[in-house]
């Protein structure tokens, strides 16, 4: 039963699952983007384990709020709220720790990064074997629950997406100045370490909320693929920012028909479609340079 | 008029000092030579002008109407990056929220032409030769209407034509009343534009008279 020939079922199904793919793949590549831009996207990828170890000391301190645990119980699914209270804050902290270990640039940054990266990821085993509901909300939880998602999760996912997306959008200029040379937008007098803040509360935020719904997969491939994606297509700044969401968004619309078709999990359907769109846009590159 | 008066000041990181004591004003008109041996204070010095470091210690005085047009060396920046040398230019202009974008990407344009880079404007700055992105980055300062001009090297490694045209601009600058600070280690080919000179050495920052900096001895004194 293919996606095209039933959309009208499977859109009954799966409104919601379809539309919060959409925002992740909308503004988690914009996130991505500016990353790449200020040279950080291998900090990209420890922050989103880093939120998935915050879930999963969530899960195990969870026993400690008898209301929110006594609601989980009744109803079978997380509390989302809670979770992305542990989800944002590890990912704010990693992304502070980070930013100040790169600030320093003492010893070798990679190799900080990789090994927080493997504690992080002890660190979510460790917690989810602890915790009295992890083993059975790891699957849905940590892999990501994208078919699963309910109305509240997609409340708050497009919460957080809508206000990152905003705040891109409105302090883009300064995010770009700072990203190209700081310093410059130091002496320009633009509010560079206030906007440097709250980028790294809403980043932490999205990348939180898309690692509890939409899981670190996605999240992962939708930070880092469409940058590349977009920077062999474009030498405009306008232009990349533009490609970014367009390379997201392509991505996670053509894996529904693939995942549904081929009964393949969405996430890493998503990815690997914006890996191949990356590969198509890297070989076009070459192709047009070589003409 | 006085752009920039350190009284005192210590310059450096929260409880390491690389510069001690330091007294300079910084006037219009100025045109100020910084000049030491690599890792003598020079790039904390200038630093701490734009406002990246704050001071270690003492006080340090501006105006509220200080603009400050800051050119770094063009290899420390991202050489990836997706953007077109008028981009890079425009950027000048950001600062400026209420003026109208035509005219911003206009002033771009001209700023462009004035060192020699219309052409060029829709090339990727990545594409750009050393040299070239030197006098772009120039560009980008001066549509910020600057008063206060600081420069990182920004003749070092360029071709002596593209050296001249930045010297050039710059000396027209000082003429309107625009200060600059530059940083180099060739003061000999700053000899008939530069008013003063300072000379950073054993944790401080020394004037000198300018006539024996951009002279055969001050250079040599420069590398011992």
């Amino acid at each position: 039963m293919g996606l095209i020939e039933n959309f009208a079922l499977y859109w009954e199904m799966f409104a919601t699952s379809f539309l919060a793919s959409l925002l992740v793949g909308v503004v988690l590549p914009q996130i991505g983007g500016m990353m790449y831009l200020r040279r950080e996207s291998f900090v990209g990828i420890a922050v989103p384990q880093f939120a998935a170890a915050g879930v999963a000391l969530g899960l195990y301190l969870l026993p400690q709020f008898s209301g929110l645990q006594e609601s989980f119980l009744e109803h079978g699914h997380p509390p989302l709220d809670y979770l992305l209270v542990f989800a944002a804050g590890a990912a704010c902290l990693s992304m502070w720790l980070f930013s100040w270990v790169l600030r320093r640039q003492s010893g070798e940054p990679g190799a900080f990064l990789a090994g927080a990266f493997a504690t992080a990821a002890a660190l979510a085993i460790v917690f989810l074997d602890a915790a009295p509901a992890g083993n059975n909300l790891a699957e849905t939880v940590l892999r990501g629950a994208v078919l699963l998602l309910d109305h509240h999760g997609l409340w708050l996912l497009g919460g957080v997406c809508m206000a990152a997306f905003l705040f891109v959008l409105l302090a883009r200029r300064t995010l770009l100045a700072t990203a190209f040379d700081r310093d410059n937008a130091i002496a320009m007098r633009l509010p560079v370490a206030t906007l440097e803040l709250l980028q790294m509360m809403l980043f932490g935020l999205v990348i939180g909320a898309g690692v509890m719904t939409v899981g670190p997969i996605l999240v992962f491939g939708l930070l880092f693929l469409p940058p590349l994606a977009a920077a062999a297509l474009t030498k405009s700044l306008r232009a990349f920012q533009f490609l970014l969401s367009i390379c997201g968004a392509l991505a996670v619309f053509i894996a529904w028909p693939l995942s549904i078709d081929a009964d393949l999990p969405y996430g890493p359907s998503a990815v690997i479609t914006a890996a191949a769109l990356t590969l198509l846009a890297l070989t076009l590159k070459r192709l047009l340079r070589r003409d | 008029m006085s752009l920039l008066h350190f009284t005192d000041a210590a310059l450096g990181y929260p409880g390491k000092s690389v510069l001690r004591a330091v007294n300079v004003e910084i006037s219009a008109g100025d045109f100020l030579i910084v000049a030491g041996a690599n890792g003598s204070g020079k790039s904390t010095l200038l630093r701490t002008l734009i406002g990246a470091l704050p001071l270690v210690a003492g006080t340090m005085l501006s105006p509220a109407d200080l603009r400050i047009g800051y050119v770094p060396q063009q290899m420390t920046l991202p050489a990836f990056f997706p953007v077109t040398v008028l981009d890079v230019v425009a950027m000048g202009t950001w600062r400026r929220a209420k003026a109208k974008e035509h005219l911003k990407r206009t002033d771009a344009a001209a700023a462009l032409d004035l060192i020699g880079l219309g052409p060029r404007a829709q090339q990727s700055f990545a594409q750009l030769s050393g040299g070239q992105k030197q006098r772009a980055l120039l560009a980008r300062a001066l549509v910020s209407h600057p008063n206060l001009l600081i420069l990182d090297e920004p003749i070092s490694g360029v071709d002596e034509a593209a050296a001249a045209v930045i010297v050039q601009v710059l000396a027209e600058r000082v003429q309107a009343g625009v200060a600059v600070v530059m940083v180099t280690h060739q003061p000999l080919a700053l000899a008939d534009v530069a008013s003063r000179a300072v000379l950073v050495h054993d944790q401080s920052v020394e004037e000198i008279p300018v006539q024996e900096m951009c002279s055969l001895e001050g250079v040599a004194r420069l590398w011992a």
